[in-house]
This record gives C-alpha cells, sequence and structure tokens, in this order.
C-alpha cells in the first residue's frame, strides 16, 4: 500500500479561473461554494480560512471520497471513472492524480469542482499503480508491468516519454527535489529478489541512481524528519514477513531493514516524532518508534480501531493526529481519527465493499 | 467416467417409446386448420383460459404452449374471417396434448375476437417459431433480447450471450433445450450463443422465481428452449453480412414410420476485428478490436411420435464452437481462445392409464461437455490452458391423476454430473448431484371462478450440502374482460463449482464457505386485459413482483484486489408492462413493453444503489407489417444506465439499439424463396451493456432461403 505525503506547494494551476487564482491556490472542493459567493459578492472580503480534508481512493468504487477534517460529516465521492483498479493518489493544489491499475491511464480530479478533470492515456500494460507530483503540472506515474515511469502533464493532459526505472515500479514518493520510485521487483507477481529505490532528477526527469534494498516486494514509502524515507515491504502474502527499510536520503544507503512487520503490509506514515505508522491487512496498525528503533505497537498488539483488525492506509493531519483506513466487504469502509492514546476519537464512512485506500490531506493556509 | 452415466442415457434411449413427449411440465400443441378446406389457418389467435396464456400460432396454423400446469383449460382459438372455437383440453404433467381445431370462416370479422400476445400475466411468454423467424436473430440470445425483462450480457459479437432476468445473476436463470441444461458446469451462466435460432420450436420464458418446478437454478427464471421444424419439408439458407460473417444452416422435418424426424444443421463465422472509439474514461481515441473471429456449428436430430400418449421422442444434438475473447478494449487479450464442445442425448416417454385419468412420465438425458480456454499472453495474471469436461445425466419420473376437484401430481428428479477442469482446485474432479421430489395440486374450477395452483418440491444438492424447500402457489380469476392472477413463490441457486473452487491464482480466489442464495418469498401479481376497437386489437399486461434474493453471490474483489464470489442480500422488486396493438386487416402489429427492476443491495444505511450492470428500466419498442409477400420488422431497445460498481458513481448511461429487418418470399411451385436483409444498431450505436466491451455498431446481414413444403 502507496502513502504520499502531503505537498505543501500551493502554486496555483493555469485552468484555474482568474478569480480562483488570489483565493484559492490549495482550496479543497468542499470550500469551493463559499469561496465563489464570496469573490463574486466582494472582491475586497477578507480571504476565507481554508480547511484540510482527507482524500481517499476507494478501489471497489473507482472513486475519490473527500472528507473535510474539520466537519468530516461533509464529504464528496468522485467517481474516477468505470473501471480500474486504483489504489494510489498525490493531490496538488487544487487537483488530484489517480492512476487506474489495470486500466493504463492516469485520472486527474479537479477537487474543488469535485469532478473528474481528464483521463490520461498510458501505454498499454502499464499497470497505473503509484504517482506523485514533481511540480504543479508534471505529475510521474508508475507503469509497473513496463518498468517505467511515465511524466504526465496533468493540466495539457499529456503523457510524455517513459523513463525506465527498475522491476515493477508501484510507488513513488518525492523529497527535495527528487523523486524516489519504489520497485518491488515482482516477476509474475511473485518476489524475484529484493527491492530498490530509482532516484530521478524532478527537474531534469533523468536517473540519477538507485539503491537496493533488503526487503521483498516494496509497497509504500514515507518520508520522515531527517531526510529518512521509509520503505514498507509487503513481502509475500501469507509468509508474514514483511520488513521495513530505512533508507538515508543523503547517503543514499539502506541504514536499516526491520523485520516483524507482520502479514502483507501495505501502507505507511511517519509523523514528526518519527513514528512510523505501519498498516497491514488482517491486522492492524504497527508502530514503530524509529528513535528507539523499536515497536511500540508489534503485531501482537496491533492498533485496531473500533475492534477491526485491518488497516488498509493510514495518514496524519497537519495537527499530528492519526488516522487509519479500515477496509470493509460489507459495511461502509472508515477512516478513524485516534487520539494521542490511540483510542478512535472519530469514525468518517469513506466507501464501501473491500476496498484499498489512499489518504491524502491539504494543509491550512 | 461413470458408468451410470452411459446406462442413464442408454435407458433414455431404449425407454423412447413410440409418441410425442415433452419436457416438464405439460404441454398443448396442434395445428389450426380451415373447417372447410382443411388448409391452414395463417397466424391463429390462442388464448388459454383459465391461465390467460395467448399465443399465436405461425403462418402452418401450428401453435404449441409450454409450461402448463396439471388441470382442465379452455382453449379459445381465433382468426379473422373465422369463427372462433373453443375447447376443453386435458394437460398432465409431461404430457404433449395434441390437438387438431378447425375453424368456421364466416363472412365478416368478428368483433370482440380475443387478441394475441405473446406475454401473460403470470407465467410464460413464448415465442413461436414463425415468430422467431421474423426476428433479426442468428442465436436465441437474439430472439430473447425481444423479450421484456430479459438481458443479454455479451462481451463481442461472436462472444458468450448470457441471460439475466429481472436483474438476477446469469448462473441464476435455467435454461433447458430440449429438457437438458444448458448452463455451464463451472460457471453455472448458460451460453445462449451455442444455440442457433434455426431449427427452434419455440421458446418460452418463465419469469420469475421456478425452484418449485425446475429446482435448482431458477430463482431468476427459467428458458425452455424446443427444438423441431417449423414445418415439414424441408430448407436451406445462406446468409453474408458485416465483420465478414458467413453462416448457413438446413433445416428438414419428415414423417418416418409412425412419427416425424426432424434435423437441422446450421453454422456461422465471423470476423475478428472491428474499429471502435476507446471511452474518454480509459484516455480515448481509436482502437482497433482483434481476435473476436468465431466459428459455430450445430446439429440437432430428434425423432418424435404420435399426437397423444403414450407418447416420446429421442434425440441429440451437437455443437462446437471456436473463437477468440478479446478481452476489455483497454486491455486486449490477443491470444485468448475458447473451444467448446457438447453433445447431448434425451429422450422422453409418457404412458396413460387405462381409465385415461392418470399419465406417468420418465424422461432422461446424457450430456458430455468439453470447453477449453486457454491464453498464453494475457493483460493480467499468468498464461494459461483450462479445460473443463463434464459428463453428466438427468432423469424424472412423475404422475399425475385426474381426481375429483382437479388434478394432484407428484414425481422426482436427479441431476448428475461429474466434472473435472484444471481451472478448479482438485483436478481430480467433482461429482455434483441435485435431486429433488415434488407435489403438485390443481383445482382449475375453485370458487368464483378462481383457478388455483399449488407445487411444492424439496431439493437436495450435494455441493453445497444443502436441503431446499421451495413453493409456488398460484391463483387466477377473470374479472369481466380484465385477467387477474397472484401468486407466492420461492427458489433457490446454490452456488457453482466455479464459486467454490476455481483454482486460486493471480486476483482470484475461490469461496468454498459460500451459500446458496435464494429467494425465499416472491410475491407476484399481473392484471391483463384484451380489448377490440374496431379492427384493432389491443392487450395490455402488467405485472408486478416483489421477492428479495438472500445471499445473491457477486463477484467482488477485497482489500487486496482479489476477486471472490461473496453472498449479498439483494432487495428487489420491480415491474413488467407489455402491451401490444395489432390491425389485422392491415398485417401490422405494434408492441411497447417496459420494465423496471429495482435490484438493491440491502444494506443497513440503504442508499437504493442498484446492483453492479443491473440496469433499472428496460424499454422494447417496435412493429412489424405483413403485406402479400413482404414483411418489415423494426425494433428499438433502451437498456437504462447502470452502475459498473457497486455504488452509486461512475455510472454509464442507457443506451438505444435499433433494429430493422425486411423479407420478401416468393412461391414456385412447390418451392418457395425467400430474401431477407437485417440491419442491427441501424443508427449505428455503439454502446454495450458492459464497459470496455464496445459494440461494432452498425451491421448488416442478407440471407437467401429455399425451402419446399413437405405434402402432408
Amino acid at each position: 500500500m502507496n502513502l504520499t505525503f502531503p505537498h505543501r506547494s500551493h502554486s496555483v494551476p493555469r485552468t484555474i479561473s482568474p478569480r480562483f487564482k488570489c483565493r484559492l491556490p490549495q482550496l479543497p472542493f468542499l470550500f469551493c461554494a463559499l469561496v465563489v459567493t464570496g469573490c463574486e459578492g466582494d472582491p475586497t472580503e477578507p480571504e476565507l480560512t481554508l480547511r484540510e480534508v482527507g482524500v481517499v481512493v476507494a478501489s471497489t468504487d473507482i472513486s475519490l471520497t473527500v472528507f473535510d477534517v474539520e466537519d468530516p460529516s461533509i464529504t464528496r465521492t468522485i467517481g474516477l471513472g468505470p473501471d480500474g483498479s486504483p489504489v494510489s493518489l498525490a493531490t496538488r493544489g487544487r487537483l488530484a492524480a489517480v492512476p487506474l491499475g489495470i486500466v493504463p491511464a492516469v485520472a486527474i480530479v479537479d477537487l474543488v469542482e469535485a469532478s473528474l478533470l481528464r483521463t490520461v492515456a498510458l501505454p498499454s500494460g502499464s499497470g497505473a499503480t503509484g504517482v506523485a507530483f514533481v511540480n504543479d503540472s508534471i505529475a510521474l506515474v508508475a507503469n509497473p508491468g513496463l518498468n517505467t515511469v511515465t511524466p504526465v502533464n496533468v493540466l495539457s493532459g499529456l503523457a510524455g516519454t517513459d523513463i525506465d526505472v527498475g522491476t515493477y515500479p508501484q510507488a513513488i514518493v518525492v523529497a527535495d527535489g527528487r523523486a524516489y520510485v519504489v520497485n518491488a521487483n515482482l516477476a509474475n507477481f511473485a518476489p524475484a529478489g529484493p527491492s530498490s529505490l530509482t532516484i530521478i532528477d524532478g527537474a531534469t526527469l533523468l536517473v540519477e541512481g538507485e539503491i537496493t534494498l533488503t526487503g521483498e516486494n516494496a509497497s509504500a514509502a514515507s518520508v520522515g524528519p531527517g531526510g529518512t524515507l521509509y520503505v514498507i515491504h509487503s513481502g509475500t502474502w501469507g509468509m508474514n514477513d514483511g520488513s521495513l527499510s530505512v533508507v538515508n536520503l543523503s547517503s543514499r544507503t539502506e541504514t536499516a531493514h526491520v523485520a516483524g512487520f507482520g502479514n502483507f503490509p501495505g501502507s505507511v506514515e511517519v509523523d514528526e516524532r518519527s513514528l512510523v505508522y505501519v498498516g497491514v491487512f488482517g491486522v492492524g496498525t504497527l508502530v514503530w518508534d524509529a528513535l528507539t528503533t523499536s515497536f511500540v505497537h508489534d503485531s501482537t498488539t496491533p492498533l485496531t480501531p473500533d475492534g477491526i483488525a485491518s488497516t488498509s492506509g493510514v495518514g496524519h493531519d497537519s495537527e499530528g493526529r492519526l488516522y487509519t483506513l479500515t477496509p470493509d466487504c460489507q459495511l461502509p469502509a472508515n477512516a478513524h481519527r485516534l487520539s494521542s492514546n490511540y483510542s478512535v476519537e472519530l469514525s468518517v464512512p469513506v466507501g464501501r465493499i473491500g476496498r484499498r485506500f489512499m489518504m491524502h490531506r491539504q494543509s491550512r493556509r | 467416467m461413470p458408468v451410470f452415466l452411459w446406462l442413464l442415457g442408454a435407458a433414455a434411449l431404449v425407454a423412447a417409446p413410440t409418441t410425442v413427449a415433452a419436457q416438464w411440465p405439460g404441454e398443448i400443441q396442434g395445428r389450426v386448420i380451415d373447417e372447410v378446406t382443411g388448409s391452414p389457418v395463417t397466424w391463429p389467435d390462442l388464448v388459454l383460459l383459465p391461465v390467460a396464456i395467448h399465443s399465436v400460432g405461425d403462418s402452418g396454423g401450428r401453435f404449441r404452449l409450454h409450461g402448463l400446469a396439471p388441470g382442465t383449460y379452455t382453449l379459445s382459438v381465433s382468426a379473422l374471417g373465422f369463427s372462433t372455437t373453443t375447447l376443453e383440453v386435458d394437460v398432465r404433467d409431461g404430457v404433449v396434448r395434441d390437438v387438431t381445431v378447425a375453424l368456421s370462416p364466416v363472412a365478416i370479422p368478428i368483433e370482440g375476437v380475443t387478441a394475441s400476445v405473446d406475454a401473460v400475466p403470470v407465467g410464460a411468454i413464448t415465442l413461436g417459431a414463425e415468430h422467431i423467424r421474423a426476428l433479426p436473430a442468428n442465436t436465441v440470445a437474439d430472439v430473447l433480447r425481444t423479450v421484456s425483462g430479459v438481458l443479454i450480457a455479451t462481451t463481442s459479437p461472436g462472444g458468450p450471450e448470457t441471460p439475466s432476468i429481472r436483474g438476477s445473476a446469469t448462473d441464476a436463470v435455467l435454461v433447458l433445450v430440449d429438457g437438458v441444461p444448458l448452463n455451464d458446469p463451472v460457471t453455472g451462466a448458460a451460453d445462449l450463443s451455442i444455440v442457433p435460432s434455426a431449427g427452434v420450436a419455440s421458446v418460452t420464458v418463465l419469469v420469475g422465481a421456478h425452484s418449485a418446478r425446475y429446482g435448482a437454478r431458477a430463482t431468476g427464471g427459467v428458458i425452455l428452449i424446443r427444438s423441431g421444424s417449423p414445418e415439414r419439408g424441408a430448407s436451406a439458407a445462406a446468409g453474408v453480412g458485416s465483420l465478414e460473417s458467413w453462416e448457413g444452416e438446413a433445416v428438414a422435418s419428415k414423417r418416418a414410420g409412425s412419427g416425424r424426424l426432424d434435423a437441422v444443421a446450421t453454422y456461422r463465422g465471423e470476423g475478428g476485428s472491428f474499429a471502435f472509439d476507446q471511452a474518454p474514461e480509459v484516455g480515448g481515441g481509436t482502437g482497433q478490436v482483434t481476435n473476436a473471429d468465431s466459428r459455430r456449428w450445430s446439429g440437432r436430430l430428434s425423432w418424435t411420435t404420435g399426437g397423444d400418449v403414450p407418447s416420446g421422442t429421442v434425440g441429440g444434438s451437437v455443437e462446437r464452437v471456436e473463437r477468440g475473447l478479446p478481452g476489455r478494449s483497454f486491455a486486449p487479450s490477443p491470444s485468448a481462445r475458447q473451444t467448446l464442445t457438447q453433445a447431448r442425448v434425451f429422450g422422453t416417454a409418457t404412458h396413460r392409464t387405462r381409465e385415461g385419468r392418470g399419465v406417468s412420465r420418465f424422461a432422461a438425458y446424457t450430456h458430455y461437455y468439453d470447453s477449453r480456454f486457454n491464453d498464453s499472453a494475457p493483460p493480467f495474471g499468468l498464461p494459461f490452458d483450462d479445460e473443463t469436461t463434464l459428463i453428466g445425466g438427468g432423469a424424472d419420473v412423475g404422475h399425475s391423476e385426474a381426481i375429483g376437484f382437479g388434478t394432484i401430481g407428484g414425481g422426482a428428479d436427479a441431476r448428475l454430473a461429474s466434472v473435472e477442469s484444471s481451472a478448479l482446485a482438485e483436478t481430480d474432479g467433482y461429482d455434483r448431484a441435485d435431486l429433488g421430489a415434488w407435489l403438485s395440486a390443481s383445482i382449475p374450477d375453485g370458487p368464483v371462478g378462481t383457478s388455483w395452483t399449488a407445487t411444492f418440491r424439496l431439493d437436495r444438492s450435494s455441493l453445497p450440502a444443502s436441503w431446499f424447500a421451495s413453493h409456488d402457489i398460484g391463483l387466477r380469476f377473470d374479472v369481466g374482460r380484465l385477467r387477474l392472477a397472484a401468486g407466492h413463490r420461492s427458489s433457490f441457486s446454490p452456488p457453482t463449482l466455479g464459486d467454490q473452487f476455481f483454482r486460486e491464482g493471480v486476483g482470484v480466489e475461490p469461496n468454498p464457505d459460500l451459500e446458496a442464495e435464494r429467494v425465499p418469498s416472491e410475491w407476484v401479481g399481473g392484471i391483463g386485459t384484451d380489448v377490440s376497437l374496431g379492427r384493432a386489437l389491443l392487450s395490455a399486461d402488467a405485472e408486478i413482483y416483489d421477492g428479495d434474493v438472500d445471499g445473491m453471490i457477486l463477484w467482488q474483489p477485497d482489500f487486496r484486489f482479489v476477486w471472490s464470489p461473496r453472498n449479498h442480500d439483494v432487495s428487489r422488486r420491480g415491474l413488467d408492462v407489455r402491451t401490444r396493438v395489432r390491425l389485422p386487416h392491415l398485417g401490422v402489429e405494434m408492441w411497447a413493453d417496459g420494465s423496471i427492476h429495482r435490484t438493491t443491495y440491502d444494506r443497513q444505511d440503504s442508499d437504493d444503489v442498484q446492483v453492479a450492470y443491473r440496469p433499472r428500466y428496460l424499454v422494447s419498442l417496435g412493429g412489424s407489417l405483413s403485406h402479400a409477400a413482404w414483411s418489415l420488422l423494426v425494433q428499438t431497445r433502451y437498456t437504462g444506465a447502470r452502475f459498473p460498481v457497486p455504488n452509486a458513481v461512475n455510472e454509464l448511461p442507457g443506451y438505444w439499439g435499433t433494429d430493422v429487418a425486411a423479407r420478401r418470399s416468393w412461391q414456385v411451385g412447390a418451392t418457395r424463396l425467400g430474401i431477407q436483409a437485417e440491419i442491427e444498431r441501424l443508427f449505428d450505436q455503439n454502446d454495450a451493456l458492459i464497459f470496455a466491451f464496445p459494440h461494432p455498431g452498425r451491421t448488416i446481414r442478407l440471407t437467401l432461403r429455399i425451402g419446399a413444403q413437405a405434402s402432408s
């Protein structure tokens, strides 16, 4: 499971109408109507305070669910298309990019208008999984079926020339102007060797190098304090061999590899305290302290919001509050906001029926 | 291979005696002739009371009414220029009653003559041979597309065509061809694309839950396909059309001994490529479907005897299909192929007691099926080459007896199958046994003019090992010109071998714990009427139903994106409306049918979400004109909006499809020549039921036909 870090850039896509430019650089859709009224009614009206939203990919429904962090009763659902298997997303400005999995395409969503802006075709056989913005207009989309990454201009809807990366890329994270492509190294959908990272310069889109990791089937990564990248390896389903790589981005070396992350972990998030949260299907959320290099909650004592032992996504908001996503096959799935002692303080229905989730947030302005 | 299955088949052949028999339940067949000249009365109108089954005979005056509960019926026969005649017909389970109706010619049109429709409020919808031949239809699937409430799912022009009725899963519709199940042993769905419309005597659709009569897999409905030649004689046809399609058929029917021998052979081949517009939701642009070629052969041979009991039929059929499976538009499968060969041998026999009040029936069949799916380079997952072989058979016995107030009956049946498949987890194979026993009673002349029927059935299924009880209670009565009916039924459909034991692979997982889906309580109510306005004959029928499905089996991905079947409770209710207007003096018939099928997930916080790919609205409009040797048919169908996912997002808009068929025939001595032109999707609509399986749009077919009718 992949989880992207929130993007702090607030630049405005060129497609936004002029009246939005001064007021809505990072506005989630839920505020759209309010700001439009303000802009049109009184240009001198003070800027509205923007809120933070959670954005969730519902894989089965092939949709995005967007909820307001401060008022989770307000949600919007945006269809991404009639077919596909989306499991990852990235947001920037008012846009979200969602690779469609079995459909070789990436959906570009206008979060302000709560609508599908366009769908950009990718090379046939892409398997489109994993995406990250390198700037306001270019998103990199991983093609695990082709061992490449496609740069996509989300504003024009044009796809660029593919970039060769490692084997079976299925996640991308951006840090310090570089894209780190997480290569699972699968063959016939089974691990064929250790995972790796391909480093791409965000400006030139040239490959700078590759880092070989220790674990197998890397599926998600998250950047923590101090320029440290945490890569979760799903391993093999049923083998209970999930693991975590700690990568120093400055030295471009794997500094640690930690086992014990259960059966098929799929999502990872790191907070300001260097606490690493790992979502594990069929288990719950594990917590590992990068400072003490020890588990706070291991696979025998996972966090299980509402008693449901399964987590398909983790994230935290700008207040540092932890969110976990619980999939379900019959009932609505929920995003749970956990308190400092990891008890559930809020649950938000975000989708339905056996789906994988990504979560993304946009910061207050 | 189990020896008993071959023995079963041999028994069917040996037991087939000398006269006509039918599949379960009873039937009436016959011929309408001019009382003075003895010549056939074309297109006679038939009304069967009290069940209000309406049908129309063919151009030779022949007709057949299927799906009849035991009892005494009044058959009303009328035709333009003839007086209406009624007669009493006693129907027994498993018996075909053969009647000849002579109509007296009259000089003026008769006011109040009963109209003809192909639909009934509660019961069967029967399409006769003449009706089928007039349609632009290659397969029985094409025929069923014209039936309100029936939806045909397909993925390519020559690909599998599977029926869904009233929002059911395709594996919850039981299809019997001459009494032999057509449903696939692994998937449970019946592929109607392998049943050509040529040589089909009738197609009967029993809409709704009918397990009480037919056992497993009849929760959505039952489709009864009866083979046989519409005319005695011989005919041959050859056609050519778009998509490089070629077809040929030969049909023959002649007297043989004390019975009749029917033979049908067909071939159809199609090319494998057409252009399409890629949907913008998957990137847009244009594309080319490839690997959509198909070649289909079929042959049927049957011998039937006599017109009354004792009677019998013995026959066999064989089909072979070779076709490509082009896959989804955005992820084509250029090398996926299917090869299917199947053969059936069947026989039925009936015997009437000396007193004539009881009828016994025996029927049996054997079935051989071999299907191979292979793809050396699938767009997803690993290469596969899976073969499934089935040796199966079935038998049923029953007896019905007329008693003072009506008829009672009982019987038992069995369907057995031994399946070996490399697509299933156990390569040693699976043996499946579905056993059932039933009791029925009917009171044709109940209190205050009502007619009652009741059937109770107990089934035992081996996979999963469970008992199932089903019932069907019906009430019918007339109030003036109105026909009213009500019923309460239950039904069940066990999971298929594919659901339970599909070999686990990349992205798919079986569910051995799956339970049968059930319709525990289905209420139906119907109303119909026939009126004449001058020379116009109007008829209208409507039926409402309300019957939730407990544990509908639906395939969905889990949080790992592994697809697996699961039981989901589904709320289901709806309405079917069928109207007909006929102007016999002008040779005009028009129809307007509509259906509302609310098939929604039964969720705690239900938000009225229609089950994926179950359109809520279906509409069929059409008309035909027959004048002298010409006939013209125009029909248009609307398939409503549907959701491709289990939630109310990504809605696919509804679409229309319009077909046109024109036919001209010449009689040259004893030889009849004909030419038929058909245009499917006249306005080049490309929409398809299922996303990413594009329709080729407008296609044209031209068919030449030559036939000679036998003198007898």
